[in-house]
């Protein structure tokens, strides 16, 4: 289902959108669940999970779906990442 | 590696930002007699360097009175004078103003210092030395602290990457069609190398040829499918000859390996111009390591899929030479399978109603070869031979571990969608839908292939008959798309052929 305007922005606006991009900006090549990128940017899996599912729909990861868990990849170049990373911490 | 000059420096760092040492002041402060506090660096012989140190001070306590300090070259001196003392000591200079120094010493090593100046007069050893002890733990956490960043930063990485590594080994074992596999394991491996090109080879029988089995990256003009011969001079042919994976700042490749040399993964052109490194070939290693097993296990299951398919199809034969008028099960097949492609089954019910369609008349088996040729009606005993079947069928195909989803589908396709068939009287949806679609195909052989009982019809009466019976024997859902198929798609010249 397609993201309306204002969850987009909120979405944009939120820490856990920005501590997302910023996990991929450090570790580009990386391909993790909900629970492994949860731990390593300390934030609750609920609202982890939420937010991936935000930004697969957005086109900046990628969802590889299983029946047992889903992984998901950056799809934006590291120039592209650092410069939504920044647009969005302003 | 971070020199223990980067590491002192991180250690001083985390010393002069540290929460405990502004507490320490309101502690202490008054205790002292108001001195100016601060903190320096190690001046590795260099005087200057402390006046530097004095305006840091001034950004961590904000007394005003560091920068009108005339005494600065005096306590210099003093430093650089006793600069092998590792012990804190009390220092006088013009007109008896009393100083204090601590050296941060760690592990036998200075840090650098920190300092009172003007402390009052008559101070006691005890306070001095426990105000020392105090800076030291301060320290001793700083080092701690340090510690962990560095740990952190050396482990975290590799623990991202293990991270990666086990995730990627999942996403490529929830498949066990070796096409989709090998085609996600390129575009992980691309991804994860973060490289632009990806290929992956697998040995053909006999082991001279490795094929191409996924591209990623490349120009539509390499062919996948291509073959490379093993004495080649290229690096898939080397590799895949040597067992040992090339390592080039464009390229890595490297063999995957069961008991023996299986194939070859080959990562080339890296995004970021900086060229693959050495921790990219172990991330590449263990990635192929769990790919060797996932693309192993594929192997094995596809060749139990053709064993399975291949008895079931020689059951199917064995069959079609026994039943008179049976038609050729390869065009009911056809539409079977496209009938479950148009109902958006999934890939295990695909399969089943594919292997029950060849399975479907299993159960004639039991039935003796009279009553199958019977031309005339008949009797109720033969009947209730027959009405058997699917349960006899069932029951056969229930002994193989591989044929389980296959047995729902025979024992219920004899149902009628309103609920008047047989062997349990089920209704609608009750009936799997793998039955359902069985069903129609069922009945539409008998009427187009005709029975001893009764005469063949034209491909027009069969359907009229079928689309008659939409509703009451047929679920309506499927015979549309049954219809569908074998009217608009062109199958009726299949049918035409068993026809």
């Amino acid at each position: 289902m397609p993201i309306k305007a204002g969850s987009r922005t909120r979405i944009l606006k939120s820490d856990i959108y920005q501590a997302i991009l910023g996990f991929f900006l450090e570790n580009e090549g990386s391909v993790d669940t909900p629970r492994g990128i949860a731990t390593w940017i300390d934030a609750s899996l609920i609202k982890v999970r939420v937010a991936l599912e935000a930004l697969a729909e957005m086109n900046c990861l990628k969802a590889h779906r299983t029946p047992s868990t889903i992984g998901y990849s950056c799809l934006l170049s590291k120039k592209e990442l650092a410069s939504l990373t920044s647009k969005i911490s302003k | 590696m971070k020199t223990t000059l980067t590491n002192d420096k991180e250690i001083f760092d985390f010393f002069k930002s540290h929460e405990s040492l502004r507490k320490l002041r309101v502690s202490y402060d008054f205790l002292l007699g108001h001195p100016i506090w601060w903190v320096s660096f190690k001046l590795n012989g260099q005087p200057k360097l402390f006046e530097k140190s004095l305006e840091g001070s001034y950004e961590i306590w904000h007394d005003p009175r560091v920068r009108r300090l005339r005494t600065t070259q005096a306590i210099a001196d003093v430093l650089k004078r006793r600069s092998k003392e590792k012990s804190p000591y009390l220092f006088t200079i013009e007109k008896k103003l009393l100083n204090f120094c601590v050296p941060l010493v760690m592990d036998d090593r200075l840090i650098g210092y920190f300092g009172l100046i003007g402390l009052k007069n008559g101070i006691s050893q005890e306070t001095l030395d426990m105000f020392s002890e105090h800076l030291h733990l301060i320290l001793d956490n700083c080092a701690k602290k340090e510690e962990i960043s560095r740990l952190s930063a050396t482990i975290r990485p590799r623990a991202i990457a293990l991270s990666t590594v086990h995730t990627v080994h999942r996403i490529i074992n929830s498949t066990l069609n070796l096409d989709e596999l090998i085609s996600r394991l390129a575009h992980l491996t691309a991804q994860v190398l973060r490289s632009n090109r990806c290929s992956i080879y697998l040995f053909e029988k006999p082991k001279k040829h490795l094929v191409c089995k996924a591209l990623v990256g490349y120009p539509k003009t390499k062919a996948k499918h291509a073959k490379i011969l093993v004495s080649s001079s290229g690096s898939e042919g080397r590799v895949a000859k040597t067992a040992k994976s090339v390592l080039r700042k464009s390229t890595i490749c490297i063999p995957l390996i069961d008991e023996d040399v299986i194939g070859v993964l080959t990562v080339t052109d890296k995004k970021d111009k900086k060229g693959f490194s050495y921790f990219d070939l172990e991330i590449l290693t263990t990635l192929a390591e769990e790919a060797v097993i996932a693309i192993k296990n594929a192997q094995l299951y596809e060749e139990q899929r053709k064993v399975t398919l291949g008895t079931i199809q020689s059951l199917a034969v064995i069959l079609g030479t026994r039943i008179p008028n049976m038609a050729s099960p390869e065009a009911f097949l056809r539409i079977a399978l496209r009938m479950a492609e148009e109902l958006h089954l999934s890939e295990e019910d695909t399969q089943a109603l594919h292997y029950a369609t060849l399975l479907k008349d299993t159960a004639k088996i039991g039935i003796p070869e009279e009553i199958l040729k019977k031309p005339t009606k008949l009797t109720g005993e033969e009947y209730q031979l027959i009405r058997e079947h699917p349960i006899k069928g069932a029951k056969i195909v229930q002994s193989f571990e591989s044929l389980k989803t296959v047995v729902p589908i025979i024992l219920y396709s004899r149902e009628k969608f309103d609920g008047t068939g047989y062997p349990e009287g089920l209704k609608g949806d009750k009936i799997p839908i793998g039955a359902r679609a069985l069903s129609v195909i069922n009945a539409f052989e008998a009427i187009i292939t005709g029975r001893p009982y009764r005469n063949r019809v034209t491909l027009k009466e069969a359907l009229d008959e079928i689309t008659r019976n939409s509703g009451t024997q047929f679920d309506p859902k499927i015979v549309e798309v049954f219809i569908h198929i074998v009217q608009k798609e062109g199958y009726y010249k299949y049918i035409q052929h068993a026809h």
